[in-house]
């Protein structure tokens, strides 16, 4: 107890070393915190914007269809799912699709898409493909034959609203599917490559373009908690118990896209530890000072019968206790600035762009990590370069100390 | 029973400077009993602190050993030593040497926290010893509030308070004006007969010498003479 009272006081003896040791330490813990609440809400925005774009947080699909997807692999009867899929816990609402690959003609020009049939009202309560849509609308309710493009579809095959456009593709039964759709919408801006060649159309002009009766390849999944999308897919795999089916999130779905992120994450991380480098090397050269100058004083503490363990613990409870109070103010700061990116976010002159999404906004996100993560660092990093210091004044020799003074 | 508390036998500190041997004590033998109050005296450079540091095993001997209340204290080391120096011995350094973040109070409670001793107890030794160093209502200021004969004060208090076998000083009154310094040894003499408490002295104040009881000469690390006062 009077070892860790010296150790905080000892803090307000040197109080300009303490403020400029303390204010390191609180401005990498304050900015620990703005780079961890910027990666979560920059990613969470990218991830929001993926799922609930184009996604969904979990998929439904045939085996084997995310290997090798064809139009062959087909998932029955996709209301009943559905219906089972709703009941289970954490999920929102759910859509069912129908892919193909196709080529698509308007005049002389042509170019090759990815047609995704979907129901407009079921997709609408989903994703937001209904909210992307810069020009024209979003697909009528009946099955009609109307089709949503791309922005850069729309430019190579150069169409607008109401213009016709013919695609060609292989039905189910062998046949050459081909049929003329209306443009009704265009989605998208010009530098978004992601879904740059989607095209929508009701579910069921799919499945007549296709020949396919009810079947469906895809069910796209929305949850209330995103967060939790591993473990509601498992319980979606459970509840299905069906072996010809598999459940998967969408880090399974995208795997290239996740890697990537994680890749990317991971580069954030090595930027974290250089930084954590450079405070504790800072931190480091603060404490050996107090050690040196303090060396005639650890000396009589020695004589009077302070063992070597208590000393030590005192010289790391001084910089722990700095770090301590550093952490608070640097957290206070962090949680605030975290706070008003969360809410006004930095406006980019020009937007860039990142896995297929334009970003015009950096934004942030107070999370739990860019709490404790911080604090841990800072702590760790503390208690770790107190150590070697510590050591040293434990093993100085009293007579050599007290001759110092 | 003997009355000897430390016996120092055939010891002998030699320190290599600049590839030179430097005989700072040559087989010295020496016994300090109990309740004595003895300063060790002699010109700069004939071994006062250097044997001071060995009896009270800041400092190893390099031949011979250190018996300090029958324990040999020149083989002790690390926490044991620590420990040792805590529970037996009390010192008065020349500088003071307060903890400069603890009050006064604190500072005198330090080793008895180290020790152990219960609250109820640490306050009652407090306030004795305050009271015998005249230190009452200024238990609350730390070290830098404090004048330096009110610092050495503090410091004998703090050597005492722990109930110690033996005080060693080295140069206490180093630091202070000659009124002060005299005052601080009436005190240390006052406890010396009041209490029973052992004092070793390392100094070359004159003041000192006239009151100790016991006077050892230290010429090039050997006592040159040892002279029993009445």
């Amino acid at each position: 107890m009077i070892i860790s009272k010296i150790a905080f006081r000892n803090i307000f003896r040197h109080k300009r070393r303490s403020l400029l040791t303390g204010l390191m330490m609180a401005g990498g813990c304050f900015l620990f915190a703005i780079f961890i609440g910027m990666m979560d809400g920059s990613y969470g925005l990218l991830i929001d914007m993926f799922t609930r774009d184009h996604t969904g947080h979990i998929q439904v699909h045939r085996n084997g269809y995310l290997d090798k997807p064809t139009i062959y692999k087909i998932i029955d009867d996709p209301v009943a799912l559905g219906n089972e899929i709703q009941a289970v816990e954490n999920v929102r609402s759910w859509a069912p699709r129908i892919k193909t690959p196709a080529l698509s003609f308007a005049g002389i020009k042509t170019s090759g898409v990815q047609v995704i049939g979907i129901d407009p009202v079921l997709e609408a309560r989903t994703t937001r493909i209904k909210n992307k849509i810069d020009k024209g609308r979003f697909l009528s309710d009946e099955p009609l034959n109307e089709i949503i493009i791309g922005e850069r579809l729309a430019r190579v095959l150069r169409v607008d609203i109401g213009d016709k456009i013919a695609l060609i593709a292989q039905g189910v039964d062998g046949s050459i599917a081909n049929d003329l759709f209306s443009v009704a919408g265009i989605t998208g801006s010009k530098e978004a490559s992601y879904g740059a060649t989607s095209s929508y159309v009701h579910i069921q002009k799919a499945r007549e373009f296709l020949s396919i009766r009810n079947g469906v390849h895809e069910i796209v999944i929305i949850l209330k908690d995103h967060e939790r999308n591993i473990h509601t897919a498992s319980l979606i795999d459970k509840r299905l118990n069906n072996e010809s089916i598999s459940v998967d999130p969408w880090q399974t779905v995208e795997a290239q896209f996740y890697r990537a992120m994680q890749a990317d994450i991971k580069g954030n991380w090595i930027s974290i530890f250089i930084f954590t480098v450079i405070i504790a090397i800072g931190v480091l050269n603060a404490v050996l000072m107090v050690i040196l100058e303090r060396t005639n004083e650890f000396g009589v503490l020695r004589a009077i019968g302070t063992r070597p363990l208590q000393i030590f613990t005192m010289i790391v409870l001084e910089t722990v206790y700095l770090s301590l109070i550093s952490i608070v103010v640097g957290l206070i700061g962090g949680v605030i600035a975290n706070w008003l990116l969360s809410v006004y976010g930095i406006t980019l002159n020009e937007p860039i762009e990142w896995g297929g999404f334009l970003y015009d906004t950096i934004t942030a996100k107070i999370t739990l990590r860019s709490l404790y993560i911080p604090a841990a660092v800072i702590i760790s990093t503390a208690i770790l370069v107190s150590i070697p210091p510590g050591i040293r004044a434990a093993k100085i020799t009293p007579v050599k100390a007290l001759r110092s003074a | 029973m003997s009355n000897t508390l430390i016996k120092v036998e055939k010891v002998s500190k030699v320190y290599g400077m600049d590839g030179v041997e430097v005989h700072a004590l040559r087989s010295l033998d020496l016994d300090i009993k109990k309740g004595e109050f003895t300063a060790i005296a002699g010109p700069s450079g004939s071994g006062k602190t250097t044997l001071l540091n060995i009896m009270s095993g800041l400092d190893a001997p390099s031949e011979g050993r250190v018996m300090l209340s029958g324990k040999l204290i020149s083989e002790m080391k690390g926490g044991e030593l620590s420990d040792f120096r805590r529970d037996h011995i009390g010192f008065i350094f020349q500088s003071y040497n307060l903890i400069p973040v603890l009050s006064a109070r604190e500072n005198i409670e330090y080793i008895m926290l180290l020790q152990g001793v219960g609250e109820n107890e640490r306050r009652t030794r407090v306030s004795e010893i305050l009271n015998d160093v005249g230190l009452e209502g200024m238990e609350d200021r730390r070290p830098a509030q404090l004048s330096g004969g009110q610092q050495q004060r503090v410091a004998i208090a703090r050597a005492m308070v722990s109930k110690p076998d033996i005080i060693l000083a080295d140069e206490p009154t180093a630091n202070l004006d000659s009124s002060t310094g005299a005052s601080l040894l009436d005190i240390m003499r006052e406890l010396n007969e009041k209490r029973g408490m052992t004092f070793l002295f390392s100094t070359h104040d004159s003041m000192i010498m006239e009151r100790a009881k016991r006077l050892v000469l230290l010429k090039d690390g050997s006592v040159d003479s040892d002279e029993e006062r009445a």
